[in-house]
């Protein structure tokens, strides 16, 4: 499998996924006008990577604003990191929070609450700019 | 895109259609759906806490901003802070060339008045003074420039304008009442022991500016640059204390509204002829009721109501206008 990255706009982030390096980046604002079909690309993309019985993946989330729409879609997206890990893929999701933003941060708790197999670790995004 | 509960509902519907189906594959369908369904709600409850979150974040950045909304105006000219809330930042880089009418005050002996009072004394004078000033500016929907040390300068006709004559009118109109009201003030601060007395000169000249927001790339100021505001400076200085000296085009779009009286000829710099200036008649008021002003293309309207000797002349003048008027409107619209 090939490696997939688009670019951000004002209004969705930028995304990656490298199967050579195993790691899935997502950063910028989040609030495309079709929030399925953005979603959905990365969704499909996902399982056909996950097809491929790979190791391990790292998910590295930076997003800096997103609606109701696509927190709904992250939720569903920890769902499917999660039905992976059930298997033999080690999953873990470094998810960057603005310090100043206790709303993102107290979301991704709540998220990393529900899962299990997926460890989900909550940095600063300062933490990941030195 | 088909989600999980898509595929579980699908599952079930296909084994309740089938004539086959046994309880337990059911069963174990059900509880699959069960579970998408508490975790769902779950999903539910953390969105709506989200919401419930941004959205009282929202309230807090909307509190704030009316704050600092309140704050700049303090700052800023009213005026300018409403173009700018409207159309956003490309109006901070954007300039005119329009026609202002620009108002130019100063206190007659400011410095020796600084050397006769105290400190806090000057203060309280001051702040009074402007205070009654800018509120009397925006009456009368003025755009104030900026105070130099004890000069004000206003002008009319930027960023909103209500056409040339109206704006000229309304510079005039606020001069008299800041006169006026000065004469009030100035037995209020010598009750006060405020003295000596505050007298103040004060200019207006008409004509074209270039008006926006001039400065540095981090610190912008709105103003007006152009001779007509050098104009104003140079005509205030040529004027008694406590009286009003506009210049010839001021002249020529109130002079119909307002008595004045001819002043001095003046060389003005980049007039070929030296200037006609005028002074305005003070204790004369406007009463904006009264009036119906307005100009445009093919027409020119001043009527005070007040002044009117002969209604029914004025009467039958108007019916013949709108009759030509709507006479000329019907034959536009056939």
């Amino acid at each position: 499998m090939e490696s997939f990255s688009i670019d951000a706009t004002s209004r969705t982030p930028a995304l990656s996924l490298d199967p050579a390096t195993q790691t899935m980046e997502m950063a910028g604002e989040s609030y495309p006008e079709d929030v399925r079909s953005f979603f959905g690309t990365i969704t499909e993309r996902l399982a056909s990577y996950f097809e491929t019985n790979p190791a391990a993946l790292t998910v590295n989330i930076k997003l800096t604003y997103f609606n109701s729409s696509s927190a709904r879609a992250l939720m569903e997206l920890l769902d499917q990191f999660e039905d992976a890990a059930s298997g033999d893929i080690a999953i873990t999701v470094n998810w960057y929070c603005d310090p100043d933003d206790d709303i993102t941060r107290e979301f991704a708790e709540d998220i990393a609450s529900e899962v299990t197999k997926v460890t989900v670790n909550i940095l600063d995004l300062d933490a990941d700019q030195d | 895109m088909q989600t999980k509960t898509d595929e579980i509902l699908a599952h079930i519907a296909s084994l309740l259609d089938s004539d086959d189906a046994n309880r337990d594959a059911v069963r174990e369908a059900a509880t699959k759906l069960l579970d998408v369904h508490r975790r769902q709600t779950r999903q539910l409850n953390r969105l709506v806490r989200l919401s419930d979150a941004t959205e009282e974040k929202l309230t807090l950045t909307n509190n704030k901003l009316a704050a600092l909304t309140e704050n700049l105006a303090r700052f800023v000219p009213q005026t300018v802070v409403d173009k700018l809330m409207q159309s956003g930042s490309e109006q901070l880089v954007s300039k005119d060339r329009r026609q202002l009418t620009v108002f130019f005050s100063d206190i007659v002996g400011f410095t020796s008045m600084t050397e006769r009072l105290e400190p806090e004394q000057l203060s309280t004078l001051l702040v009074d003074y402007f205070s009654e000033m800018n509120s009397l500016c925006e009456k009368w929907g003025g755009t104030l420039d900026q105070f130099i040390g004890d000069a004000i300068v206003i002008f009319f006709g930027a960023p909103e304008s209500r056409g040339p004559d109206i704006d000229a009118a309304n510079a005039l109109g606020m001069a008299l009442e800041m006169q006026d009201r000065l004469h009030g003030l100035r037995v209020k601060w010598a009750d006060l022991g405020l003295r000596p007395a505050l007298h103040v000169r004060m200019g207006i000249s008409t004509g074209y500016a270039t008006v926006g927001n001039f400065g540095s790339t981090n610190r912008l100021h709105y103003t007006a640059i152009g001779n007509t505001v050098n104009e104003a400076a140079r005509i205030q200085e040529l004027c008694t204390a406590d009286h009003i000296l506009i210049g010839e085009d001021t002249h020529l779009r109130v002079r119909d509204q307002y008595q004045c009286t001819a002043h001095s000829k003046v060389q003005l710099k980049g007039r070929q002829n030296p200037a006609q200036l005028y002074e305005v008649n003070l204790n004369q008021k406007q009463s904006e009721a009264s009036l119906v002003v307005g100009s445009g293309d093919g027409y020119r309207i001043y009527m005070d109501n007040d002044a009117i000797a002969d209604k029914q002349v004025a009467i039958t003048l108007l019916k013949r206008a709108l009759t030509h008027l709507e006479d000329n409107g019907d034959a536009a619209d056939e």
